[in-house]
This record gives C-alpha cells, sequence and structure tokens, in this order.
C-alpha cells in the first residue's frame, strides 16, 4: 500500500506532521504537494495516483477546511472521499466505505485528531459483505 | 423554499428531526426517504436528493446516514451537486459562501441534533458571495463529472437488488 498524500499551502504545516508519523510507523509515502496551486490541482494529483491502484492505494488531501478537496476527489469514478473531522468516522468509512481517499481541514482538525485520523484511516480494513452492495452502486453511479 | 432531505436506515429518526426543523421554519420538505428503519441503501436516496437539486426541482438538499460518507459520495457523483460533509459550522458557511455547496451532508451517528440544527441554519443562512474566481472554480469542480451517467436512471441499480434479494451480497 502506498500513501499518496498532498496539502494546499496553507495547510503544508499538517502535512508534514501527518508525513512524519507516517514515516515513523513505516508506512510507504508519497508527497505530491509541489507545485500546486490550490484545492483543485491538490486533489486532482492525489486521485491520478490513488486511480492507479485504487484497491491497495490510499489518498490524503488537506486543504483549509477539507470541503474542496472532498467535492473535488469524490466526483471521481472508483474514489470514495471521507470529509473527516474524528477519528470514529475515520474507522467506520474504511470498515463499510472502503474509502480510499480522505480529505482534512487544517483550520478545524488540531494535529492530535489528524494523527488519530491518519492512523485509523491506514490501520482500518473494509469487511465488505453486505456493504458491498452500497459500494457496487456508488461505483455503478459514476461507470 | 424547497429542501430535499434522504437517509439511510440507521438514521432515519435522526431526519424526521431534520424534516420537523425544517418545516418548524416554513420550508417545503420533500423527503426522499428511507421513511423507516428496514435494512436498505444509502446510494438510492443520495441519489434521489441529488437529482432533486440537479433538475432543480429544489433548491438545496440535506443528507446524513451514520458517518454521512456513504450518502454523500453517492450524492456528489451527480453532476451539478457540490455536498459537503462536516460537523463545524464554519466550514458550513466556507462551503456555501465560497463553492455555493448545495447540499448539506452529516453523520447522524457522529453529531448531535443541537450542532446538526446549527449545521442546517449555517447552511440556509449563508449566500454564495459570487466572484470570477469562485464561478471558475466551481465550474471546474462541476466538470469533473462530463456523462452523468446515474442522473435520472431510475433502474440503475435494479440488477444490484436482485443480487441482494438473492443473498449473494453476505456478511
Amino acid at each position: 500500500m502506498k500513501v499518496f498524500v498532498g496539502a494546499v499551502q496553507e495547510a503544508v504545516y499538517l502535512k508534514e506532521k501527518l508525513v512524519d508519523w507516517m514515516k515513523e510507523n513505516e508506512f510507504d509515502v508519497v508527497d505530491v504537494t509541489e507545485g500546486k496551486k490550490n484545492f483543485f490541482e491538490v486533489s486532482e494529483a492525489v486521485v491520478k495516483e490513488v486511480l492507479k491502484n485504487k484497491d491497495e492505494d490510499r489518498g490524503i488531501i488537506i486543504d483549509e477546511t477539507g470541503a474542496g478537496a472532498f467535492m473535488c476527489a469524490s466526483k471521481h469514478n472508483g474514489i470514495i472521499c471521507a470529509q473527516l473531522n474524528d477519528e470514529h468516522s475515520a474507522k467506520m468509512t474504511r470498515d463499510h466505505n472502503n474509502a480510499n481517499v480522505i480529505a482534512i481541514g487544517c483550520r478545524v482538525v488540531g494535529i492530535t485528531v489528524a494523527i488519530g485520523i491518519t492512523e485509523r484511516f491506514l490501520k482500518g480494513k473494509y469487511s465488505a459483505g453486505r456493504h458491498k452492495i452500497r459500494i457496487d452502486m456508488l461505483d455503478r453511479m459514476g461507470e | 423554499m424547497k429542501i430535499a432531505v434522504g437517509c439511510d436506515h440507521i438514521v432515519t429518526e435522526i431526519k424526521n428531526e431534520v424534516v420537523k426543523y425544517l418545516e418548524k421554519k416554513g420550508i417545503e420538505v420533500i423527503d426522499c426517504g428511507t421513511y423507516d428503519k428496514e435494512r436498505t441503501h444509502y446510494p438510492i436516496y443520495g441519489k434521489r436528493v441529488g437529482e432533486k437539486v440537479a433538475l432543480k426541482e429544489v433548491e438545496l438538499g440535506i443528507v446524513l446516514c451514520g458517518t454521512g460518507v456513504g450518502i454523500t459520495n453517492a450524492v456528489n457523483k451527480i453532476k451539478g451537486i457540490r455536498c459537503v460533509l462536516t460537523q463545524d459550522v464554519s466550514v458550513v458557511r466556507y462551503a456555501r459562501e465560497v463553492l455555493n455547496a448545495n447540499v448539506l451532508g452529516f453523520g447522524g451517528r457522529v453529531s448531535g441534533m443541537g450542532v446538526i440544527e446549527d449545521l442546517i441554519d449555517a447552511f440556509l443562512e449563508t449566500e454564495y458571495a459570487e466572484t470570477e474566481e469562485r464561478n471558475q472554480m466551481i465550474e471546474k469542480i462541476d466538470h469533473l463529472i462530463q456523462h452523468d451517467p446515474a442522473c435520472g436512471k431510475e433502474n440503475l441499480f435494479d440488477d444490484l437488488l436482485e443480487k441482494w434479494e438473492r443473498g449473494e451480497y453476505h456478511d
């Protein structure tokens, strides 16, 4: 599993904290931030990479509120994006939704919670089963 | 004002509270379901709300499921929908003011009713503050979906629901 990370300029400090944590915990991190001017460009860069291996790889997009990144990422067929404020949702969205991208707003999520969200997002397992019909439906909507 | 509301079976009671709250404000609510607690699937209701907003049958939409993630992803797969998923009033304001968000999403098992009412108030009270730059960004977001394969297709999920009925999706 590779983790593609991107941030707008205002969120680089938070992205650095998450990258440090991921490296300490031996995740394979690829930072696609360089040269991106706004949440749209950051989201597109992360999504493009995740879509190459969407069942295995993950994306983390950090902008100011999470809203712009969430709107952009969730538009893509094959991407299930969670705009997250809390660790509970991070756990549940892996388990039930098989989310492969998360969007975090640096103005609304602190460092500790952001790390908690990241940990649960990267370690959480999808339980498929009855939840799979909903994922098949989301895929159908974007086909 | 008309608002479409949709949820899954996990949060039907909270959706009913949301409908009451909106109606008390004099808003006409189109309740897209689900209407009871029988197990169902959030994309059905996200799609219904998204279609009503995209086809301008209503001005705005509100969607909720357990965390909000599933149903907001469904609604955002419809062209022209810009849904925000949050627990924060400030994020709702930003999404309306800057991104002209037309659907509000939240987690019925994540945010309490007080926060939910506050999110709805912010969503209804904040206007899009139009600028050329913002219009261009919104156009780019909307352009991420080109063909819009789901909108208006009533039978889109039929074969998947048949598979479900046959018991092919099991834990």
